[in-house]
């Protein structure tokens, strides 16, 4: 079963980078620019991962992973960042998810890819 | 003086000398006298601190006692007999029908008076004086009472000179409880002093941490007062004044011979000085000088007043200094902390251009890539570009913080061209519109600063606007100038913002958690206006902002 994973990120070639990558892996990957359009496409679509950039315009990572885990995705969020604080990573952990800091990639590809082949997630929608 | 000081006394004084009189009366009528009583009357008299003349009808002295002998300068065995004439100086009437006289005018009253001593001196007196009658009226004497107020002048005179030093001291102290911040303190401080004591009174202080004197003020009577602050301003390899500043002792000279070195350049008009060290905190701040042109006018109450007084300037002087040093260490601690904020988010800034470097070397690396190695070149070099520009902002922050001017080279430079670049270099993120201006249109900049703050304003316009909005730039010629514009229809900024929009590490209450140095802004207007141009920016919440920059146009044959 193909693995479906939404990028946000506001940086253009960062998030090509990201999409790029994660598409060689064989799965199928959506991009978002900002959290608006991020918690739109959820709504509509499953997905088995999220990479969220934290610092975005408008609607903040964070604040993102949170509506998403009130509004009842169950799916594995990863925060990639290069603000990762103590307290940013301490309320990822509290709100289920994981924190990369910026620019391991190489974390994040390992963790997601440890994530989606495991089967540990499954995605589903909030509606 | 005033007279009222001494009546009370002198009015007691009165009714003893009648009681005197009638005690001698009573001697002379009953002629009832003992050794013992005489020698009692005789102690009583001595003990007196009046000096006492007792006299016959015919003004001679018949009795004296010790405060007289003193008085008149002579003891009495040479006093009986002699006229009061004699000793008689002003105000002293010294024949006893002219007390007899001022008895019946009603004017025999205490008064200032003068008795002349035999060597030819005069003593002022209060005077007091009585006619001895017998009780049927016949005249047998007078009694003058003398009391010494050569003294009392004395005291009375230093009273008010220690009254008038102690206000001085009090208003000096008033002058610097407020602190001692400019010049202008200082100068009130010696003219208040001047004013009192009719000294020049002068004030040397010495640099910082230094030998030398770096500021002189000098208040008083001319030409005193310029010669000396002239003296003190030359700084003096010897003499009084280095000897002062050195080993903070003070200096008394109160009859100056010409001779005597004060300061490097003499002053031969000085005759009587103190020089005193301002002395906080174990170290010599500098000195205060009392000068008087003639000999003997500074004396040992001017010394101690000079050192009282240079103790409180020195304390002000102190305080001041602390304050300084403290004020210092303030700007140097926020400087810091500005520095380790400006750092702290330039670090993190840096990590994104990286990850999207390590990012785009990883695709170059995979088998199947379907991008060609020429877009990966451009993503390369574009992320490089981000990075040299992130260095490049706090190359010129640091550059402006220390003062030095940003390196440019003006030139004239076709704004439509520039433009252009802007439109192409920013097209993968964004639609650009560009108003174009007639090819002609030069404006006078150096070509990379410009493109560097209107990259700045085109980079925010971007970040601070929907994907689906283009961003317009355009350039106009404006009677003389050329106005350049970077217009989004993005969020906007909230109208308390606007006016601190330009000032380091701000950033706007809306956007104050997105990334950034809160640097760009600044930065531009500091390369605008080091171009001599000028920037602004009118916004509305929700509608978008439009910045314009302003710079000389160029002229160039066509």
């Amino acid at each position: 079963m193909t693995r479906s994973v939404l990028v946000v990120e506001d940086e253009p070639d960062v998030r090509f980078a990201i999409v790029t990558l994660l598409a060689g892996l064989g799965w199928e990957i959506v991009e978002a620019e900002d959290g608006e359009r991020a918690i739109e496409l959820v709504r509509t679509g499953a997905f088995d991962a999220i990479v969220l950039d934290h610092k975005l315009p408008g609607m903040q990572g964070m604040e993102v992973a949170r509506t998403l885990r009130w509004g009842g995705y169950r799916g594995f969020i990863v925060i990639y960042s290069a603000y990762l604080t103590p307290s940013l990573e301490q309320e990822a952990t509290e709100l289920g998810a994981w924190a990369v800091g910026k620019p391991d990639l190489d974390e994040l590809l390992d963790l997601l890819t440890e994530t989606l082949h495991s089967n540990g997630h499954t995605g589903s929608s909030a509606s | 003086m005033t007279e009222g000081a001494h009546l009370g006394p002198s009015e007691r004084l009165h009714q003893a000398l009648a009681q005197l009189a009638d005690v001698q009366l009573l001697l002379e009528k009953e002629r009832w006298m003992s050794l013992e009583t005489e020698l009692q009357f005789a102690a009583v008299l001595d003990a007196m601190s009046d000096a006492l003349l007792i006299t016959d009808p015919t003004s001679r002295l018949v009795r004296v006692n010790l405060a007289a002998e003193h008085l008149l300068g002579m003891p009495r065995e040479q006093l009986l007999g002699r006229p009061v004439a004699e000793f008689a100086g002003q105000g002293v009437p010294p024949r006893l029908w002219d007390l007899v006289r001022l008895e019946q005018e009603g004017t025999l009253t205490v008064k200032e008076a003068s008795v002349r001593r035999p060597d030819g001196t005069t003593v002022p007196v209060s005077l007091a004086v009585a006619v001895v009658r017998t009780p049927s009226g016949k005249v047998l004497g007078s009694v003058y009472s003398l009391r010494d107020l050569s003294q009392t002048q004395r005291l009375l005179r230093e009273l008010a000179e220690a009254e008038a030093r102690w206000h001085l001291l009090a208003e000096v102290s008033d002058d610097l409880i407020s602190g001692l911040e400019t010049r202008a303190d200082l100068g009130r401080v010696c003219q208040r002093v001047a004013g009192v004591t009719g000294f020049v009174c002068g004030i040397a202080l010495l640099a910082q941490g230094g030998v030398v004197v770096h500021e002189v003020v000098v208040a008083g009577e001319e030409p005193l007062r310029t010669g000396l602050e002239q003296a003190l301003a030359t700084n003096p390899p010897g003499g009084a004044l280095r000897a002062v500043l050195t080993r903070g002792a003070s200096v008394h000279v109160p009859a100056r011979r010409s001779d005597y070195p004060l300061f490097a350049e003499e002053l031969p008009e000085i005759r009587s000085v103190v020089l005193s060290p301002l002395e906080a905190r174990g170290e010599i701040l500098g000195a205060l000088v009392f000068a008087a042109g003639e000999p003997d006018r500074i004396g040992g109450a001017a010394l101690s007043l000079a050192e009282q007084v240079g103790a409180r300037i020195a304390l002000a002087l102190g305080h001041a200094r602390l304050h300084a040093e403290l004020a210092q260490l303030e700007a140097a601690r926020e400087a810091d902390s500005l520095r380790h904020e400006l750092f702290s988010a330039v670090t993190h800034d840096v990590l994104t251009p990286i990850s999207a470097i390590k990012g785009a070397a990883k695709v170059l690396a995979l088998e199947d890539r379907q991008v060609s190695g020429v877009e990966l070149a451009v993503l390369f070099n574009r992320q490089a570009d981000h990075l040299q520009r992130l260095v490049q902002g706090i190359l010129d922050f640091m550059r402006i913080q220390e003062g030095r001017p940003l390196s440019l080279q003006v030139k004239p430079v076709e704004v439509r061209s520039v433009l252009r670049e802007a439109a192409i270099l920013f097209a993968p993120q964004r639609r650009i519109e560009v108003e174009e201006p007639d090819g002609g249109l030069h404006v006078l900049a150096d070509a990379e600063r410009l493109r560097q703050a209107l990259g700045n304003l085109i980079s925010n316009a971007v970040k601070y606007s929907q994907r689906e909005t283009p961003v317009w730039i355009g350039a106009r010629d404006s009677s003389g100038r050329v106005e350049m514009w970077v217009r989004d229809q993005g969020t906007g900024i909230a109208p308390g913002d606007l006016a601190h929009l330009f000032e380091r590490f701000f950033r706007g209450s809306q956007e104050r958690r997105s990334q950034g140095t809160g640097l760009g802004l600044y930065l531009t207007k500091e390369i605008v206006q080091a171009m001599g141009g000028e920037i602004s920016c009118e916004s509305k919440p929700g509608r978008g902002s439009t910045f314009t920059i302003s710079l000389p146009r160029a002229e160039v044959a066509s």
